[in-house]
């Protein structure tokens, strides 16, 4: 079943202007950050695959936000022990959410622009245990050991660092929340 | 942040019921804890994706994945068409069967085609074409990404490495390996392999002929297992971490610097040594039916001829003598209980220091030394163990000095 290049030059257009933002949808949702992009690729192949399923009236990225809600739904049921419970914590930080503007792909991608800049005013320590961990692959356990603190000490400090993170964002980029 | 968060935020996949319940507990009817949340897993996001620089080839990977699915659809299609084909001469057949019946008298019950033995095998080959075509349109290929290094599949350098395709790692830098549900292996050089996966979430299992790997269990704790021509490595946990080096010689060159032939026949047998260091978690070693748990930091040397597992023996003390090289290779250690002892060393050495592969010619006269000998019929394996102070991996460079200050000619380290 070929698909006419128009179809695929309206899909390319819709990948590249909305996986940011669907990538960042779906990590809101929990799904854990080394499985959002297997997530995130069945929202894609799904939507390309049956686009005419797209009610006419609704947007695109409205309907791409429904399908990877419902994709991080099967991935919690096939993924998570507690699957009931991750699915109903997803809906309810979906819930509590205020909907994205259409414009703030760009947005996504101008804060991963500003997040170097961030990253760089933290001192060296902190950025070498965020490179550990996001980099690395490092568990917080085996930093914990290493460092001789507890595990919550560690996701407390990465909590935090987040956060400082976040605000930096925000800073940088002239938008507050 | 609570208690019942820092569970979400440490095992959200594995959480129990309760720890489940709380989460959803404390998130209830708090909208601002809820967007709180959900910027720190946002900023978890953006965070991994800057740090992580195979996941900027986000729009290139679905494109790919595109494309093989095409080629699935395009045969689905042919398969198709000779279905449809089968059937419009299963259709002429069948008129020109009726034409052939003489007209019956006109209460007499008229005869169904599809009950002739025709028909019946047409069905018959249709429904297995047809389930055959569901089951491929539903398979996806599976395949596993190449994250660093030059992986030859074939001929042919590859970013994705087919599933069940024999593999070698090319070139003087490791390869890094995403393997399914999340695992990771970092190949060595030279190192030769294969991966396979019933499916996207299955567990893999990857066959290394040659070489040497680092696994890495992925957070998800799946069972990620790894199987010799000697034996087989299995690690769970979502912690579990270990290297494998499995070296296949033939049994007359592995015995040539080797003394304590017994006068066993040796040309007919292949050896191997297999080594297994774990380094967190635990892993579950099985070789020729019999199972040993390796606990982290711990290490061992496996090896065999004719399907026998060998004895073990320990010897752990100062390293006295070193001699990598010449007719009578060995080394000699000594320690309290059982004074100077010296071990032949050869093609079946293993030098690791603080965890990486060595050559013999980094070792350091006086240093603490735990050696593993296993012996066998036709030749001795044997394992170097160094743990030093300060953590430092091996330079080449460093090799010759080392040499130098031992007085000994350098030689090139044993490929692992």
């Amino acid at each position: 079943m070929g698909t006419p290049s128009s179809h695929e030059d309206d899909f390319d257009r819709v990948l590249r202007e909305t996986q940011g933002l669907i990538r960042a949808h779906i990590a809101g949702m929990g799904v854990r950050s080394d499985e959002i992009d297997d997530v995130a690729q069945e929202v894609y192949l799904d939507y390309a695959q049956h686009p005419e399923r797209r009610p006419a009236d609704v947007e695109v990225l409205r309907w791409l936000r429904g399908m990877a809600r419902n994709c991080c739904h099967e991935y919690f049921r096939r993924r998570a022990k507690q699957a009931k419970h991750l699915v109903a914590i997803c809906d309810t930080i979906s819930s509590a959410s205020e909907d994205e503007l259409p414009g703030e792909n760009d947005l996504q991608e101008a804060k991963l622009a500003a997040l170097h800049e961030c990253l760089e005013r933290l001192n060296l320590p902190h950025r070498e245990l965020l490179t550990r961990y996001y980099h690395d692959g490092r568990t917080a356990e085996e930093l914990a050991a290493s460092q001789g603190r507890s595990v919550g000490a560690v996701h407390m400090v990465l909590s935090r660092l987040r956060e400082t993170l976040r605000r930096c964002l925000l800073g940088q980029l002239g938008t507050a929340r | 942040m609570n208690d019942a968060l820092l569970a979400f935020f440490s095992h959200r996949n594995d959480m129990t019921a309760e720890e489940a319940a709380a989460v959803l507990q404390v998130l209830a009817g708090d909208p601002a804890l809820c967007r709180w949340l959900r910027d720190q897993l946002e900023m978890e996001d953006l965070l991994a994706r800057m740090l992580q620089p195979e996941r900027a080839d986000f729009v290139n990977r679905i494109h790919a994945e595109l494309h093989r699915g095409r080629d699935s659809e395009r045969f689905v299609a042919r398969v198709r068409e000779l279905v449809s084909s089968d059937r419009a001469a299963m259709r002429v057949r069948a008129a020109s069967t009726q034409a052939r019946v003489k007209p019956a008298p006109r209460l007499a019950r008229p005869r169904r085609f599809w009950l002739s033995p025709w028909s019946i095998a047409t069905a018959a080959s249709l429904a297995v074409m047809l389930t055959a075509v569901v089951v491929v349109a539903n398979r996806p290929a599976i395949r596993h990404q190449v994250l660093q290094g030059d992986i030859i599949v074939g001929n042919a350098n590859v970013r994705d490495i087919p599933d069940g395709s024999n593999f070698t790692v090319a070139g003087d830098a490791p390869a890094v390996v995403r393997l399914g549900s999340g695992s990771q292996a970092e190949f060595s050089p030279a190192s030769t392999a294969s991966i396979r996966s019933a499916s996207h979430a299955a567990s893999p299992v990857v066959q290394l002929d040659a070489g040497s790997g680092d696994f890495q269990v992925g957070q998800g704790g799946q069972e990620l297992r790894v199987e010799t021509s000697l034996g087989t490595i299995t690690s769970s946990g979502r912690d579990g971490a270990f290297t494998a080096t499995f070296n296949e010689e033939p049994a007359t060159s592995a015995g040539a610097a080797q003394p304590g032939d017994h006068g066993a026949p040796v040309t007919a047998h292949r050896t191997g040594v297999l080594t297994v260091t774990v380094h967190t978690g635990s892993a579950h070693v099985e070789v020729k039916g019999k199972r040993q748990v390796i606990l982290a930091d711990e290490m061992r040397v496996f090896s065999m001829v004719g399907g026998t597992l060998t004895d073990e023996r320990s010897v752990r003390g100062a390293l006295k003598s070193l001699n990598p090289s010449g007719p009578v290779a060995s080394v000699s250690v000594s320690d309290h209980a059982t004074g100077l002892t010296s071990i032949p060393i050869g093609p079946n050495t293993t030098v690791l220091i603080n965890g990486a592969p060595a050559a013999a010619t980094d070792l350091k006269l006086g240093e603490h030394v735990d050696v593993r000998v296993s012996k066998e019929a036709g030749s001795v394996a044997s394992l170097i163990l160094v743990k030093r102070s300060t953590p430092k991996k091996p330079d080449p460079t460093h090799a010759a000095a080392n040499a130098a200050a031992n007085g000994i000619a350098t030689a090139p380290p044993a490929p692992h």
